[in-house]
């Protein structure tokens, strides 16, 4: 039964995909109004209490969910604004931090693969391509440098009282230059007016990662995502995971050269970089890989 | 090991933690609703 389930879902990944970024993105309305009144508007929508598992700038005309990046380094800088001013914290950070540590130890970056509406994205321009460049390891720490430096310690201990500081999003994220910074830019003069050197230098990282993104496969999950750096970090100890049975294994090398990640699959496949997308099990001609649900850990 | 258990227990109850405790308004809520400059690169 789980092995006819998971065989749909790996047919059915790119129609999934979609589904959650219309789901994630549905404020269509907004949109409209934003683009007839000329001017910039987003989604008011209560369902951004809530964080998706993926990476989707809520500033987007359209997102009805929220970033929970951007949630994240917004709590931090609340943190730090409030220890000064000697008040209560606020504990919504411990909800933000217990959803993506759940949906990590349940799948690791299972979500990276079926439910970021930016992998789809990347996913979505690598198929005019279909080229796959390998990214060095070096750079591919880079995300855990991301990570610690731009989502944690800056906002944490480096900010302007009278602002708000979201260092990743101010000056990495391509995501929010995308679904954000496009829109609103073309939608509002009175944006477009305030646009400063930080514009420029988001839109050349933007630029460059579409340029790689035709390239190499999930570049920026390869290379800059803090999301998928945190749910890295649960891989090896996730309750869904996948196996390899070397005894049936023919060595053939489909699975790696099907790989966004560009993972040794044979060698390694509880990668950090994995992110679950089952291609390699798609290609396996003699079904070695599988996934399977693993509670408790195997002596 | 039931490491994956713990792990999933504590994230639970961070998250219902979170829900009790936190003000879910002003943490997400409010700043999601607004437009963050920051994002689009003008902030």
């Amino acid at each position: 039964m789980i092995t006819k389930i998971s065989k749909l879902i790996i047919r059915l990944r790119n129609f999934i995909q979609l589904l959650f970024f219309f789901i994630i993105n549905s404020d269509f309305v907004t949109l409209f109004r934003s683009i007839i009144n000329k001017k910039a508007m987003i989604s008011q929508s209560g369902f951004k209490r809530f964080c998706i598992p993926g990476l989707n700038c809520y500033s987007c005309p359209m997102a009805v969910f929220s970033c929970p990046i951007g949630s994240l380094q917004f709590w931090f800088n609340d943190i730090s604004q409030r220890i000064i001013f000697s008040q209560k914290i606020n504990f919504i950070g411990f909800y933000i931090i217990g959803i993506l540590s759940s949906v990590g130890i349940i799948g690791g970056r299972i979500c990276c693969g079926f439910i970021c509406p930016f992998g789809f994205i990347q996913d979505l321009i690598n198929k005019i391509t279909n080229k796959n460049i390998n990214i060095p390891k070096i750079l591919r720490l880079i995300k855990y440098v991301v990570l610690v430096l731009f989502v944690i310690i800056l906002p944490l201990f480096i900010f302007d009282i009278t602002k708000i500081a979201p260092y990743f999003c101010k000056l990495l994220c391509p995501a929010g230059t995308l679904q954000a910074g496009v829109p609103l830019l073309i939608i509002d003069k009175n944006i477009r007016q305030m646009a400063s050197f930080i514009t420029l230098l988001k839109f050349v990282i933007l630029i460059l990662f579409l340029i790689l993104f035709l390239f190499s496969k999930r570049a920026f999950c390869k290379i800059m995502c803090p999301l998928g750096a945190i749910w890295s970090l649960f891989n090896k100890i996730s309750i869904f995971k996948l196996e390899l049975d070397k005894k049936t294994c023919i060595d053939c090398k489909k699975c790696e050269n099907n790989c966004p990640m560009n993972i040794n699959i044979t060698n390694n496949i509880e990668s950090l970089e994995c992110i679950r997308c089952l291609e390699c099990i798609k290609v396996c001609p003699t079904k070695s890989i599988k996934s399977k649900v693993e509670i408790f850990n195997k002596k | 090991m039931k490491i994956k258990i713990i792990i999933l227990i504590i994230s639970i109850f961070m998250i219902i933690l979170g829900l009790i405790f936190g003000d879910i308004i002003t943490g997400i809520l409010q700043k999601a609703l607004n437009i963050c400059y920051e994002c689009i690169g003008i902030g």
